[in-house]
């Protein structure tokens, strides 16, 4: 296995960190600290921070103010995008790369065999990437990130554009790049993912960390005891109704599809029934159901955009 | 690290053969098309198409228009109808030049007008200037007496030669003209031209090659440094960003390869040029013309990264290498020689590489070069090379480092 060399469980620490850019600031007083065998999910929306967060752990951002403490050496990146050489197979990207990281040849022969093995690739390691399925790609894409035998692996969107078998194949491998003692962060959107491999999550809104915590303390946190009510009307509410249901504290889920959180106590969904019928619109379809990450999220940064 | 860089580039070219082909064959061919072409139109073997009409058809009219048709430079076809007929020849480009023989060639000058009129295009006006200069030529040469009894009936008609004179001096030309032993008048030798380094005919390829090799130089290395672009935009520079070489082993790494690709495009031209085209191959040069090569291809191949780097997209980087390797091989000579330029262009094309690169070729290929010659475009491609190289690494760190972008 490619072991990282770890000298403490903390592969990165962030304290105080205050970064941007020229004419603006997009970080504030940010402390994160990220451990082995832990894998820790970077969310928020568009604009929030999530590049600027992923520059100044690598380095290649100097924060204003604040210390990172971690070896951009240590650290390695599976970018979104299949940054693989085409013409080369998959077992000679992987040394290609491991070789600009300044590993012999000889060397990185062994780690690619190591490499392809942990990401299921093994078989598909003399196959040239551009013949490659988009499955085999990302795992291509991953195995060339854990060459460098990194402490560290941020994974920029590693599940987009998978179908569900893909994605559980490199969930799975997420799992055991942690069980091999490395950090991993994700950066995604994707919380059917967060939910299956993140033992933490940080939720980051408008420069701000906002949440850190496991998915489950999330979604308790945020939901408390209440749980989603999907209601899925006949036709898509006019500007007047949509106005209203969001007053009402409902989230849009779908052009026809909103979701409101309702005490469990609050078995029968009067109060809901009669803003719905008062309302004038039509119901085809109500379903209660325990609330998942998804939920926890947009009604974080439904609150966060209230409270801005 | 920098080898693994160029590890990847060769892979890349080999594995794709059209890519090869055109990096490799595509020189040799475009080098044989432009060797024939410029090397025929300012070497000796230039066929200029001359229309003649001999209005006059008098004997000496007729000798002239037989020197013209032995002339090899010149494809002289003789044309019937009058001066219109043949302006029309010239405008719809049957001919390159129209020649009208009006008078018998000895007439006097104060008998009527010229006795020859050349009618030229004005898009061709190099040609009217060249059949203008042979044609006095095989005057001097062929028909020396014409040209001296023109001259003799000036100087009789202001009096200073008596008629018995004119009648020895006649008598002397005809003697003259029938002696066929005779090597002719003395005038008629007055020029005689010699070679620098008595060259061969096909000697003047070798400045074409020097030239072709100058673009696709230029080119092959504005194709392979598009890689950076494309690198950048896969994600790859970000992930070689954070590794221990980082852009400046990737930058060097490719510059090697292009260097290595430039190299063997050179021996690939300049081999068709000693061996295809029988130019004269000195093994004593064979080191001079290495390192220049070596220089050339550094030069280009810096200058390529170096603009591919600044760029921010694939499409400004094609235009902008496009445009350049244009742009500097038109004014550098690699299309038509600087000597043909205007004076002004001339010194204009020194700051572009093509003329330095063409400088050290003709300086490398040839024995009795000045040394001063080939270092000088020697210093001067290797600054080329360095600052290069220097633009590409430091734009290259600059642009990956500010094209993150996680989701």
């Amino acid at each position: 296995m490619l072991e990282p060399i770890l000298k403490t469980s903390v592969v990165a620490e962030m304290r105080g960190i205050y970064a941007g850019y020229v004419d603006r600031t997009v970080l504030s007083n940010l402390s994160v600290i990220l451990q082995a065998k832990e894998v820790v999910a970077l969310a928020g929306p568009n604009g929030a921070g999530k590049s600027t967060f992923v520059r100044v752990l690598t380095g290649t951002l100097p924060p204003r103010e604040g210390d990172v403490a971690c070896d951009p050496g240590d650290i390695a990146l599976v970018p979104q995008e299949i940054a693989l050489y085409p013409w080369l197979t998959a077992k000679e990207n992987c040394i290609a790369f491991a070789m600009m990281d300044g590993i012999s040849r000889r060397e990185a022969c062994v780690r690619a065999n190591v490499a392809l093995e942990m990401t299921e690739c093994a078989t598909i390691s003399s196959k040239k990437v551009s013949s490659l399925s988009g499955g085999y790609r990302r795992r291509v894409n991953i195995a060339v990130a854990l060459m460098a035998a990194p402490n560290l692996l941020i994974m920029d969107e590693p599940t987009a554009g998978l179908d569900a078998d893909a994605k559980r194949v490199v969930q799975d491998v997420m799992l055991r790049i942690r069980e091999n003692g490395c950090g991993v962060l994700i950066v995604t959107h994707d919380f059917d993912v967060i939910e299956h491999v993140a033992d933490r999550v940080l939720v980051l809104s408008d420069g701000k960390l906002v949440q850190d915590l496991p998915p489950e303390g999330l979604i308790a946190s945020v939901c408390g005891n209440r749980r989603p009510v999907e209601l899925q009307f006949t036709d898509v509410p006019e500007e007047g109704h949509s106005r209203a249901l969001l007053m009402a504290g409902g989230i849009p889920y779908g052009a026809s599809r909103w979701v409101f959180l309702r005490e469990r106590s609050d078995g029968e969904l009067g109060a809901l029934r009669e803003m719905v019928d008062r309302a004038g619109l039509r119901v085809a379809e109500t379903r209660v159901r325990e609330p998942n990450l998804a939920d926890a999220y947009s009604i974080l940064m439904k609150a966060e955009a209230r409270s801005a | 690290m920098i080898f693994a860089s160029t590890w990847v580039m060769a892979l890349a070219a080999i594995r794709d053969r059209m890519a090869l082909l055109m990096t490799f064959v595509l020189p040799a061919a475009l080098f044989i098309v432009f060797a024939a072409i410029f090397s025929g139109a300012t070497g000796r073997d230039l066929k200029l198409r001359v229309g003649v009409i001999d209005l006059a058809r008098t004997e000496s009219t007729q000798r002239f228009v037989s020197a013209m048709r032995a002339e090899p430079s010149l494809r002289v076809t003789l044309n019937t109808g009058d001066e219109a007929a043949m302006t029309s020849n010239v405008r719809r480009g049957t001919v390159d030049v129209g020649m009208v023989i009006r008078a018998d060639l000895s007439q006097r000058p104060d008998q009527g007008p010229p006795p020859i009129l050349v009618i030229e295009d004005a898009t061709r006006p190099l040609a009217t200037a060249i059949v203008i200069g042979q044609s006095q030529r095989i005057l001097n040469e062929k028909l020396p007496n014409i040209a001296l009894a023109r001259i003799l009936a000036d100087v009789e008609a202001s009096g200073a030669i008596a008629a018995d004179e004119r009648e020895f001096l006649d008598n002397a030309f005809k003697k003259q003209e029938a002696d066929k032993s005779s090597s002719g008048f003395s005038f008629a030798r007055i020029i005689e031209a010699r070679s620098t380094d008595g060259a061969t005919k096909h000697d003047s390829v070798l400045y074409y090659a020097g030239a072709v090799v100058a673009v696709f130089l230029l080119f092959a290395a504005s194709h392979g440094a598009l890689t950076l672009i494309d690198e950048r935009h896969s994600g790859i520079s970000q992930r070689l960003t954070l590794g221990k070489g980082g852009m400046t082993s990737v930058v060097t790494g490719k510059f090697i390869f292009l260097m290595a690709q430039g190299v063997l495009q050179s021996i690939i031209v300049f081999a068709v040029a000693w061996f295809g085209f029988k130019a004269t191959f000195e093994v004593s040069r064979v080191a001079f013309w290495l390192v220049t090569s070596i220089l050339a291809s550094a030069a280009a191949a810096a200058l390529a990264l170096g603009i591919v780097a600044v760029c921010k997209s694939r499409r400004q980087a094609e235009s902008a290498t496009t445009f350049f390797v244009l742009l500097v091989s038109a004014i550098g000579g690699s299309m038509v020689p600087r000597y043909l330029m205007p004076p002004w262009m001339q010194e204009v094309g020194w700051f572009t590489p093509n003329a330095w690169v063409i400088q050290a070729f003709e300086a490398s290929v040839r024995p009795g070069s000045p040394s001063g010659m080939i270092v000088q475009a020697w210093a001067v491609l290797g600054c080329i090379a360095f600052a290069g190289l220097i633009v590409a690494v430091y734009f290259s760190i600059r642009r990956t480092r500010y094209s993150w972008a996680p989701a």
